[in-house]
Formats: structure tokens, C-alpha cells, sequence
């Protein structure tokens, strides 16, 4: 039986769509694992190497023979070099208020080693923005909206249905005129209050989790006395924490990766991923390659490291679409 | 089943009179507590969804019809006037216009299409077929997979520049942005056709290796048919993306780049101008109201597409039978 077993297996292994199938994975591995690793290496290479030797291994020695300051003595010497020019300066002008408008004009300025702390903090309050209220906010709204059977909850459902369906482009400009009269632009609070909308995809997500759920657990609480804010808090968010927590994963990596928020919405905000896009593309000190590619590194590794530890949390918890039966 | 429900309804009655704890009466009904709970609820969400979908939306169909310019007199502000379709017939033959023999960006923004459905749909549903079947190093490349989803687009893309200078030595063209774009392309559409895949009843799968089909037979005849609803998901989503998508343009050139999508150029005119058109270094921008009517154009045609699109796949789709 055991036999038989294997050798059905080999059968498929050996048929020609899988071998091409798992042939063209492995030539994709390659190409997205050679210039991750590509990077890692050339991030700590000499600047006087990396011209004349770009594609093999770093010479560490001539960081002794050729320290060009007192920090770049070490194979690390471009992430320090890096780390300490971080730049960023930005001149903020706009027109703000509903019935009145002001003219609003600030200018902004980093500089130091401090800089990538600014940048990595504001990662946090956007990533958190982006994620955690969101998530929340659809959690919640989805909980009302499937539990509580009142008409109203059809509209919602019908009205989140048709935000999904209907493709709106182009009203960026829009939204960034009602945040600068409403005086939310460039503005945490601001953001935090944009980002607790419930009509996105998530709420679909959580809606089917809770409609599947049934009621029986807030009857019993009910019957318990418990109030219908308590059944909310204590029951239905823990009962939904592996979505919630699937959810502010997907959302919090793809914030943190995003650049666009900090450009369009947010410009006295860089984050890091805007912090280092601008520094590699305006900071003159940042015009050797390996440097580049310290502060790119830099970057990387926290999501990547996330991903990493939670990889099955997060991208085992999600479906859309489903199965026909 | 109804005796059942007489029950639970007698015991939330009993809870409401007489509480566990022996806490006093309440003095409202559970259907009056649950519908002052229900109301108190939904004021916040609702007013949000009024502000930023209603009013965002109203003012950008009402600004693509408006021209504004900066008040004169010493006053501060703007002064809005009615435009009528003057944006439109501003902005309609941007989408044809092609520069130094390049492509318009509308045919740019239509080979986007043609690879992002070429390489999300057909590509990602044949790598995410080898993953749900668990061949040789699956999980490995799942994760590889799902890479370009955890990486910036700052760090792909700038790698990918660095690469192309320093060790291929090749100038970034058009054909290489799309090289680009396919090597970036995967990532939660192929977590979620496994996903899709995974839900399929193993039995089915069993009884057509049984009826002696190889993999290709049953990805075709059992696979796809089966997840068909999540592709649909998809490629309905792709339409919609049509003319959003950017390709990383903004991060390989900023706001120079010679080829150009819909997605990207939108992107630079909202980055660079405001209500009124901005003066760049040699070029004008558009105002906020030409741009309005831009996205406004896009949205009148993608939006009857991608409700014929959906309405055909789901008429002509594969059958499950």
C-alpha cells in the first residue's frame, strides 16, 4: 500500500506540467532571492570597492587600510554613515478653514542622528492609523451589523456592498481638499479620524466571521446580565482576535511599506520608507551606492523579520471569494 | 426549534426581571436596550461615512465641472466658477497623446492590464495550484511568493534599478519597468487562490486522480471551475486597477519619467499641483478640478466594464458540472 502510495506520488512529481511548474519557481526563487542577497552584500562593501568589485564578495580589509572617518573602520561603516546624515526638510503651504480660509505655511527640518528615530516613529503612528482602527472600526461595525437584525443593517450591508463595487478614480484631490478645509491635513488626528471608516473589505471579512458565529454566546451573556457594550468588549473582540490580528498584520506591513501617505496626505510625517526614498534621491550624501543600500536594508528588515515569525498567522487567515458547491 | 427560542426568550425575559447578581430592574426593555445600544452605535460610523465617502465623493464630481483661481482684491481664498465641460475637453486627449515616440499612456495603462491579468491570473493561479497540491518545496516557495508583498516597493525597486546598472548594465526602458512589474506582481492573489483551493472537497480531487486525470486535467477541469468565484474577485479587481496602477514609475524616475500609465500620471498632477495649476520646471499641472474630471472620465468607463465583465464571467463561467 505504502509503495503503492509512493509510487503515485512519483508519477505526478514526474509529469511534465509539474516539472515545468517547479522549474520556473525555482528560476522565480532565484530572482527574488539574488538581489535581496545582493543587497545584504554590497550594503557592506567600501564605497572604493563596490565601483571596481559590484557583483563579488566585500574586501572588509580595506575598511582598516582606507577609514575615511572615524566611523568607517568597520564593516558596518555605511549603515553608521547612513544612520547619522539622514535628512529631511520639506516647506508645507496651504489653503485651510470651510467659510474663512487661511493661508497655512510651516516649514519642516530634520537633521542628525536623530532623524531615523523621527521616521521610524512616524512608521509607528501611520502604521497604527492605517491598521489597528481600521481593523477595529470594521470589527466592530461588522459585529452590530450581523448581530443586531434591524433594517438599517441591510442598508449598511448594501451600502458597504456597493462601496466594493463601485471603482471611484481619481477623487484623491477631493479628499485632500475636504482634509485641509476641515483644518485634518497634515494633521495626526486628522489621519486617525480618516482611517476609522467600517466600509471597507475587512468589514465583508469580519461580517462573515460573525454571521457564521451565530448568537448563542451573546444570549448566554445576556442571560448572565451582562450589558450590550460588555458583550461587545468581552465577547465578540476576543472571539474574533485571530482576525483582528491577521488583519492589522496585512494592513500595518502594507502601511509600512507605503510611501504615498507621507507624499499626499502627511508631508511633515516622513516615514521611513518616504525617509529613505527621499534621502537616496535628494540627500548628496547618500550618493554612493553602498550607502544606498544600508538605509534600503535598514528598511527591509523589520518587515521582513515580521514576516518571518508570523508567516503562517499571516497568510493562512484570509480568503475572499470563496468555493462553488 | 420554536420551543427552543420560547425558552431562550423566557430566560432573557427572567434576566431582565430578576438579574443573577441581584442588581435592580432594568428599566428598559431588551429590545429598547439593544436599539438605544444599536443607535447610540452607528452615529459615529455614519457620520464618517457621510464626510468621507459622500461629501469626498460629491465634491469630486462637483469640483471636475468648477474652475477655481486665487481671489484678487486683497482677499484671501479662491473664486469658484462653473467650468461647465471645459476640464474634460482638457483632459480627454491627454489620454491619447504620445510624446518623443512613446506609447500614449492609455496604451501603456492597457499592456499594464494585459500582464497584471496574465501574470496575477493565469501565472498566479498555476503557481498557487503547485503550492495547494504540496509538490516539491511548496511552503518555500509560498513564502518566495509572497515576498514582493513584505518588501517596500522603495527596496524592489531600487534593487532592481542597482541591479540592472551595476550588474546587467541596462539602461531602465519601457520593456524594463515591465520586467519590473512582472517580478513584483505576486503576492496575496496567490495566498488567496490557495486559500480558495484548500476549501475544495479533498474527495473530488481523490476520485479524479482515481478516474486517472494528471495534474493539468484537474486543474483545468476541477481546480478552476471549483475557485471560480475568487477569480472572478479578481479579475473584477484588476479592471478596477486598470487605470490606478502606477508601475513604480514614481520611484524609478519621480516625476520625469518619459513612459507614462493613467495611474502614474494622476498620481504626479495630485502630488504636484493644487485647486489651481501649478507652474512645474518647463510644464503646467493640472488643477484639482482637471484632475476631478480625469478620474471622473476613467470612472464613466470603467465602471459600466466592470459591471458587464462581472455579469459575463458569471454567465459564461466555467460550469463545476
Amino acid at each position: 500500500m505504502k509503495i503503492k502510495a509512493i509510487r503515485k506520488k512519483r508519477k505526478l512529481i514526474l509529469n511534465p506540467f509539474v516539472i515545468i511548474l517547479g522549474l520556473v519557481l525555482l528560476v522565480y526563487a532565484f530572482l527574488m532571492l539574488f538581489p535581496i542577497g545582493w543587497g545584504i552584500v554590497n550594503s557592506l562593501k567600501h564605497i572604493l570597492e563596490f565601483g571596481v568589485n559590484p557583483d563579488g564578495w566585500p574586501d572588509f580589509s580595506l575598511f582598516k587600510k582606507y577609514p575615511l572617518s572615524e566611523d568607517y573602520d568597520n564593516i558596518f561603516g555605511n549603515y553608521i554613515v547612513m544612520f547619522k546624515n539622514m535628512k529631511y526638510k520639506r516647506v508645507v503651504s496651504y489653503y485651510s478653514g470651510i467659510f474663512s480660509p487661511k493661508l497655512v505655511t510651516h516649514s519642516i527640518q530634520y537633521d542628525g542622528p536623530g532623524t531615523l528615530f523621527v521616521f521610524l516613529i512616524n512608521s509607528l503612528i501611520i502604521g497604527f492609523a492605517y491598521s489597528v482602527i481600521p481593523a477595529m472600526v470594521s470589527c466592530l461595525a461588522a459585529y452590530v451589523c450581523s448581530q443586531y437584525k434591524f433594517k438599517f443593517s441591510i442598508i449598511v450591508y448594501t451600502a458597504v456592498l456597493f462601496v466594493m463595487a463601485t471603482p471611484i478614480v481619481g477623487n484623491t484631490a477631493a479628499s485632500i481638499n475636504l482634509l485641509r478645509r476641515l483644518n485634518l491635513y497634515d494633521n495626526v488626528f486628522g489621519l486617525f479620524i480618516k482611517c476609522a471608516g467600517f466600509y471597507s473589505m475587512y468589514f465583508l471579512v469580519f461580517y462573515a466571521f460573525f454571521d457564521n458565529m451565530g448568537q448563542t454566546y451573546y444570549e448566554a451573556a445576556e442571560i448572565d446580565g451582562a450589558s450590550q457594550l460588555r458583550i461587545m468588549c468581552s465577547i465578540a473582540i476576543p472571539l474574533s482576535k485571530t482576525t483582528i490580528f491577521s488583519v492589522i498584520m496585512v494592513l500595518f506591513m502594507a502601511s509600512w511599506n507605503d510611501y504615498n501617505t507621507s507624499l499626499l496626505m502627511m508631508p511633515s510625517y516622513p516615514t521611513l520608507a518616504y525617509g529613505v526614498f527621499d534621502n537616496i534621491v535628494q540627500n548628496t550624501q547618500f550618493a554612493y551606492v553602498p550607502y544606498q543600500l544600508a538605509a534600503l536594508m535598514l528598511l527591509a528588515l523589520p518587515s521582513l523579520t515580521i514576516f518571518l515569525v508570523l508567516k503562517s498567522k499571516l497568510m493562512g487567515n484570509l480568503s475572499l471569494g470563496g468555493v462553488k458547491e | 426549534m420554536e420551543s427552543m427560542l420560547a425558552t431562550t426568550d423566557s430566560k432573557l425575559s427572567t434576566a431582565r426581571t430578576n438579574p443573577p447578581n441581584g442588581k435592580p430592574k432594568k428599566l428598559l426593555t431588551r429590545k429598547k436596550r439593544r436599539l438605544l445600544f444599536y443607535t447610540l452605535f452607528w452615529i459615529l460610523p455614519v457620520i464618517h461615512f457621510v464626510v468621507f465617502y459622500v461629501i469626498v465623493n460629491g465634491s469630486y464630481f462637483t469640483m471636475a465641472f468648477q474652475k477655481y483661481s486665487y481671489a484678487t482684491d486683497g482677499k484671501v481664498g479662491y473664486v469658484i466658477e462653473f467650468a461647465k465641460f471645459d476640464n474634460f475637453l482638457k483632459v480627454i486627449p491627454l489620454f491619447f497623446q504620445a510624446e518623443n515616440g512613446n506609447n500614449s499612456m492609455l496604451v501603456n495603462s492597457l499592456i499594464v492590464y494585459g500582464l497584471d491579468f496574465l501574470c496575477g491570473t493565469v501565472v498566479a493561479l498555476t503557481f498557487a495550484f503547485y503550492i495547494y497540491k504540496k509538490y516539491i518545496a511548496s511552503e518555500f516557495f509560498r513564502i518566495i511568493l509572497f515576498l514582493p508583498q513584505v518588501l517596500s516597493s522603495v527596496v524592489l525597486t531600487m534593487l532592481f534599478q542597482n541591479i540592472c546598472s551595476h550588474v546587467i548594465e541596462e539602461q531602465i526602458t519601457f520593456p524594463m519597468v515591465l520586467l519590473y512589474f512582472i517580478w513584483t506582481s505576486f503576492g496575496v492573489n496567490i495566498i488567496m487562490y490557495t486559500s480558495a483551493m484548500s476549501g475544495i472537497n479533498p474527495s473530488i480531487s481523490e476520485s479524479c486522480q482515481l478516474d486517472g486525470a494528471g495534474p493539468f486535467q484537474e486543474f483545468w477541469h476541477i481546480t478552476v471551475p471549483m475557485i471560480f468565484p475568487t477569480i472572478t474577485t479578481f479579475i473584477v479587481l484588476g479592471i478596477t486597477n486598470l487605470f490606478t496602477h502606477q508601475l513604480g514609475l514614481y520611484t524609478f524616475f519621480r516625476d520625469s519619467a518619459e513612459y507614462k500609465t493613467v495611474g502614474y500620471y494622476m498620481y504626479i498632477q495630485t502630488l504636484k499641483s493644487d485647486m489651481v495649476a501649478l507652474q512645474g520646471v518647463n510644464r503646467e499641472y493640472l488643477s484639482y478640478s482637471e484632475i476631478s474630471a480625469m478620474g471622473l472620465t476613467i470612472t464613466a468607463i470603467v465602471l459600466p466594464v466592470t459591471l458587464f465583465v462581472r455579469r459575463m464571467l458569471k454567465k459564461f463561467g466555467p460550469s463545476v458540472d
